[in-house]
């Protein structure tokens, strides 16, 4: 078990390097003068070569990758181009309202898949929930939020936004973005549960247990459901990545400020430093969620230590 | 149904796409660029169909060209990161288990570990705002779909017994791949890439949206609903069509998929 998620860490580790490697190509390899870019076309030659220096763009560029990460193991991402704050500060307090909302947005997913499972209980034909998934699944972020949009603007009373998450009224003004967000997760988990269920249900052991006189909630809940978690945990962290691209422009839409507004504005003002930030967080992000699931999926389900094993 | 077949229809399909993109462009009812700031925001009428935008240009026109630059990027896309992937995919399927195979492997999954608009928009920043550099770079993103199932095709198609045969009667390994193991493959990867158009289109609107597709003041779907955000209240219809264009095209794109490209029958020469 150890070992195992030793292992999947060192892969995951393996991959952030990989994200962090890709933002210092993408902004100090590619660009071919930042400090030019930083003082604009109108600055004297000597100011930039100052500034050249004082960035260390001057060196030769894997001393300047071996700066770029220990500046990143001390969570020094530099400031802000613009108005000098601190970058990893911003990006932080940005991400956290990036990640409530996605959060809100799984327990309503989660509160979709408690219902449609169910739903099993009743002999009904799905037909009904075949067709919203259908629909869900088709609806782009900017379509369905567009139209929450709207009718949040005429008929949703709470219209005010602080900032943090401190509130009733923030809490309240989140669950129409996160009711957008969560649209593309329902219908993806929902079609796979009910594939997954569809196969369960027809196996022996649910046929032992109903002849044991469990009742038919139990075995639903209980039993069918842990054998479909791990097909449903896995899409999960697949869609995870689609769900911050939907995050960032939900946001906008909403005006949330967020890492998709970060993102808009870092990139109106040509904000490199904001958006290398931007990048290396979300790698984070996924890397830590990823060994999250990673440790889920041994409890869920032991045979997956074993047959790594094998 | 078999793959030719439904690989006719998607051809057709997407011709049709491009057909309706490129009739969109020449056929415009309005100049889509004229500004005529006396007819500023009005609602939806007979002259204006769609209404009009903050600066009085004809919304109808301007989501009809936005229309047809969004699907030549995606169709242009779609393509190209399949051609790209049959490549990347097949040499890394052929080398399965080697250090070539595990180096693919650890760029789509570092590819995949970020969100695509985030790669797409970072990568965008540093280049120059164009349809043509929009282009590229969703390619340069999006190629890992197709290669992952192309590797996969190869993959196991490698062991079945015709191959074997092959190379048993002597063919070289490389006129294996290309005569027998990549046109194995190539088919469920091109259907399978399809359900991964209305991700280019919305990334491809996306980008629009982070003002780094096509530059004001060309239109473009995104750009549109971004620039509508700050009119929602006071003119519903800026925001609304262009987002109903961009879901009229993913659905019908989905119902073509669900009911063309998705409809089992059992055959033989099915893998």
């Amino acid at each position: 078990m150890i070992q195992y998620l030793l292992l999947r860490g060192a892969y995951y580790l393996s991959i952030f390097f990989g994200i962090i490697l890709f933002s210092f190509v993408l902004f100090h390899i590619i660009p071919s003068d930042p400090a030019r870019t930083i003082l604009g076309p109108n600055a004297e030659q000597a100011q930039v070569e100052a500034l050249r220096e004082k960035l260390g763009l001057d060196k030769p560029f894997y001393l300047q990758l071996a700066v770029y990460f220990q500046n990143i193991l001390r969570l020094d991402f530099g400031r802000s181009y613009v108005d000098n704050r601190n970058v990893f500060h911003e990006v932080v307090t940005r991400l956290t309202i990036t990640l409530s909302l996605i959060g809100m947005s799984m327990v309503m997913t989660l509160g979709y898949i408690l219902l449609v499972t169910i739903g099993f209980l009743f002999p009904s034909p799905n037909r009904l929930s075949d067709l919203s998934d259908f629909v869900m699944t088709s609806l782009p972020v900017f379509f369905s939020g567009i139209i929450v949009a709207l009718f949040t603007l005429y008929f949703y009373p709470v219209t005010s936004f602080s900032g943090g998450i401190g509130s009733i009224s923030d809490i309240l003004y989140l669950i129409p973005p996160a009711l957008v967000l969560s649209f593309y997760p329902m219908a993806i988990l929902s079609g796979i549960l009910k594939k997954e269920m569809s196969v369960i249900l027809q196996t022996p052991y649910i046929t032992a247990e109903k002849s044991w006189g469990f009742p038919d909630i139990v075995i639903l809940l209980v039993y069918a459901s842990r054998n479909a978690l791990i097909p449903l945990l896995s899409a999960l962290s697949n869609i995870l990545p689609a769900l911050l691209t939907g995050a960032f422009i939900v946001e906008v839409i909403f005006s949330i400020p967020g890492t998709g507004s970060l993102l808009v504005k870092s990139i109106l003002e040509q904000d490199f430093p904001m958006l290398e930030c931007t990048v290396i967080m979300n790698g984070a992000f996924f890397v830590v969620v990823n060994l999250m699931f990673e440790s889920i999926y041994p409890i869920v389900d032991p045979r997956i230590v074993k047959r790594n094993h094998q | 149904m078999n793959y030719k077949k439904k690989i006719f229809y998607l051809l057709l399909f997407m011709g049709l796409l491009w057909v309706a993109g490129l009739f969109g462009s020449r056929f415009t009812p309005h100049d889509p660029l004229v500004i005529r700031l006396d007819e500023r925001l009005s609602p939806p009428s007979c002259v204006y169909i769609f209404g009009t935008d903050e600066l009085g240009r004809d919304i109808f026109s301007r989501v009809m060209v936005g229309f047809s630059n969004t699907m030549k990027v995606s169709i242009m896309a779609l393509f190209s990161s399949l051609f790209i992937g049959v490549i990347f995919g097949s040499i890394a399927g052929m080398f399965y288990g080697t250090l070539i195979d595990r180096a693919f492997n650890w760029i789509t999954a570092m590819l995949f570990s970020l969100p695509f608009l985030l790669i797409v928009a970072a990568v965008m920043s540093i280049m120059e705002k164009s349809l043509l550099n929009a282009y590229l770079v969703i390619t340069a993103v999006i190629w890992v779909s197709p290669a992952r199932i192309i590797r996969a095709g190869v993959i196991k198609t490698k062991s079945a017994g015709f191959v074997l045969t092959e190379r048993a009667m002597g063919m070289e390994e490389w006129k294996i791949l290309i005569r027998s193991l990549i046109p194995m493959s190539i088919h469920p990867a091109f259907i399978f890439t399809f359900r991964y158009f209305p991700e280019i289109i919305g990334l491809e609107a996306g980008l629009s949206f982070l003002g780094l597709g096509v530059q004001p003041p060309y239109p473009g779907l995104g750009k549109m609903i971004f620039d509508s955000i700050n009119y929602l209240y006071s003119a519903w219809w800026y925001a609304l069509f262009p987002a109903s264009i961009l879901f009229s095209i993913v659905c019908i794109c989905n119902i073509f998929h669900k009911y063309v490209l998705e409809r089992k029958e059992h055959g033989l020469m099915e893998v």
